[in-house]
């Protein structure tokens, strides 16, 4: 089949899928239309809204994520030096556990010598050796950003170069899965500030439809009255606005 | 209204696909980070050099400066050479001393301390500007009315390292020339505050930020200091300078085979004579290494003597 006529085929089963649900719309009373016409828009407004902010917000946090993690890695690269030239190897190990006690994003960080041998690392009872050659600084001087998958969710991992790379490599990976919880809540905020809006919504909108159907109701039943003879039915007059007028 | 209810279905679709399709459309890598082994173990090498530098820099500046003379040494000998660095002279002393170095760079108070406890030998020294001396400045920040070491009294200041002989025991000795003849000043009496940055150009940074009243620093450092930061000239200035001394030097400990101390001797003499060691030699302010005798550092023998310095060190 052609793209031109499957999108034909779309095209004519969307209509018919509208056609259909303008002939339901249409079939119901003036009270149920106005409310649903409430009802859904405060709802289509609602999840647009939230799936915005939900988007905007979720670039914002990565994007700070990214940063810290490039920050991160850099201190941690320069305050790593001294102690790896001096072969204090503690001193690298205390470094790295306090820098993932004080990042709360911090997932883990250890740092390799020249050679690529592991001296320091934050990981208890062996290491991940798949972390090993998955990312390496990209020049001498700068850091190198990686996102992967991992069983814990989505890790930022960032390298940075120790003495331009001659002393070694110092690795930092940030995890998205707190940033990911934040977004969480204040999608679901949004979604139950939405669900109390719409109440409120369907309160108003049932008493606008109170307001503007009585009337209507009043004049279609002097109608019926009128049409079985009973020429001296009036309509109540409500408001003097446009139906009120019709009452006369 | 058609019209509508299609426009209305193309906004949700929009929305839809906002929503869903910016994610990266890239497959990303899968890493189970629960899955720990041990680490595996470091690839075999040849024995290497080791060789040791005394923190007469900073251990980052220390790399950056010897890193390329270590290459060269690895290059010219066919071995890899793995560079030493500890936190004090004591520590290197202590390594070379169990024979845990084959080569090093140390400072005079050192290789007087090493050759009188241990039998240190000496290899060579290097040479520059023609001369195989150098100097402990006394250096004040360029603002402070200090003249002399007497105008330092009560003042914060601040030593190299315990060893360091011109930033620690020069100093000490010169305190001790400001007392009576019998009983001189310590430096805990004669200073409020004292501390060590265990190295030179920490020493001279501490004091340019006003961190410390005054230090004595060795004479070379200061010089290359300042070829690096021309500002320091503004911010520190020197108010005494000692007899000259027997210049820091390359030594071997005592157990090193004889034919291998040959070697080094060799390669380090004529190093200046080749191009890329002539090269290297220049960008750590060297002309050349040079054979000196122990009675150089017979003048700093005595200052060490007199002080009890590195007496006192030893019993701590």
């Amino acid at each position: 089949m052609s793209v031109l006529s499957q999108q034909l085929h779309t095209h004519a089963r969307l209509n018919i899928w509208l056609q259909r649900t303008w002939a339901l719309a249409g079939g119901v009373s003036v009270r149920t239309k106005i409310l649903g016409i409430v009802l859904a828009m405060t709802t289509i407004l609602g999840i647009g809204i939230t799936l915005q902010v939900r988007l905007v917000t979720t670039r914002t946090f990565i994007g700070e994520l990214e940063n810290r993690g490039n920050s991160v890695v850099r201190d941690l690269a320069g305050r790593s030096v001294d102690p790896l030239l001096l072969n204090d190897i503690f001193g690298l190990h205390k470094l790295l556990v306090e820098t993932v006690e004080n990042h709360p994003d911090v997932r883990y960080a250890f740092i390799e010598d020249g050679t690529g041998q592991v001296l320091a690392h934050t990981f208890d009872q062996g290491f991940p050796v798949g972390l090993l050659d998955l990312n390496r600084p990209a020049s001498d001087d700068g850091s190198q950003h990686l996102l992967y998958l991992s069983n814990e969710g989505r890790i930022h991992d960032f390298a940075a170069p120790l003495l331009s790379g001659q002393v070694g490599v110092v690795r930092v990976g940030l995890s998205e899965t707190r940033l990911q919880r934040v977004i969480d809540a204040i999608t679901g905020q949004m979604l139950l500030t939405m669900l109390l809006v719409a109440l409120v919504g369907i309160v108003a909108a049932s008493l606008l439809t109170w307001l503007l159907t009585r009337p209507i109701l009043d004049l279609v039943e002097t109608t019926r009255k009128v049409g079985q003879g009973d020429m001296e039915t009036l309509a109540p007059r409500w408001a003097n606005d446009e139906i009120g007028g019709l009452s006369l | 209204m058609k019209f509508w209810l299609r426009a209305f279905s193309r906004i949700i679709a929009g929305l839809i696909l906002l929503s869903t399709g910016c994610a990266g459309t890239q497959p990303l890598m899968y890493i189970d980070l629960s899955r720990r082994e041990p680490l595996p173990p470091a690839a075999p090498q040849a024995a290497p050099l080791r060789l040791a530098v005394a923190a007469i820099f900073s251990p980052q500046s220390t790399a950056e400066s010897y890193h390329n003379l270590a290459a060269y040494l690895g290059q010219k000998l066919g071995r890899p050479v793995q560079l030493i660095q500890r936190r004090t002279y004591a520590e290197v002393n202590n390594l070379i001393a169990k024979n845990e170095v084959d080569l090093a760079f140390v400072c005079t108070s050192a290789y007087v301390d090493g050759h009188d406890r241990f039998g240190l030998e000496l290899l060579v020294a290097p040479e520059i500007n023609g001369q195989t001396v150098y100097y402990s400045q006394l250096i004040v920040p360029a603002h402070s009315p200090a003249q002399s070491m007497a105008d330092l009294r009560g003042r914060v200041f601040v030593f190299t390292d315990p060893m360091s002989y011109s930033g620690r025991v020069y100093p000490t000795y010169l305190l001790q020339q400001l007392g009576s003849p019998i009983l001189g000043y310590t430096p805990q009496a004669f200073f409020s505050r004292t501390f060590f940055t265990y190295s030179h150009d920490k020493a001279i940074q501490a004091v340019a930020d006003g961190v410390a009243d005054g230090a004595a620093v060795d004479s070379l450092v200061l010089q290359y200091a300042i070829e690096r930061e021309p500002g320091l000239r503004e911010r520190v200035r020197v108010i005494h300078q000692s007899p000259a001394f027997g210049i820091p030097p390359v030594v071997v400990p005592p157990s090193l085979p004889p034919q291998q101390k040959e070697e080094l001797r060799r390669l380090l003499l004529n190093m200046h004579t080749d191009p890329l060691g002539g090269r290297i030699l220049s960008d750590l302010g060297i002309d050349r290494f040079v054979l000196v005798e122990d009675t150089v550092y017979e003048s700093a023998r005595q200052v060490v003597r007199a002080t009890c310095c590195l007496d006192e060190d030893q019993k701590r």
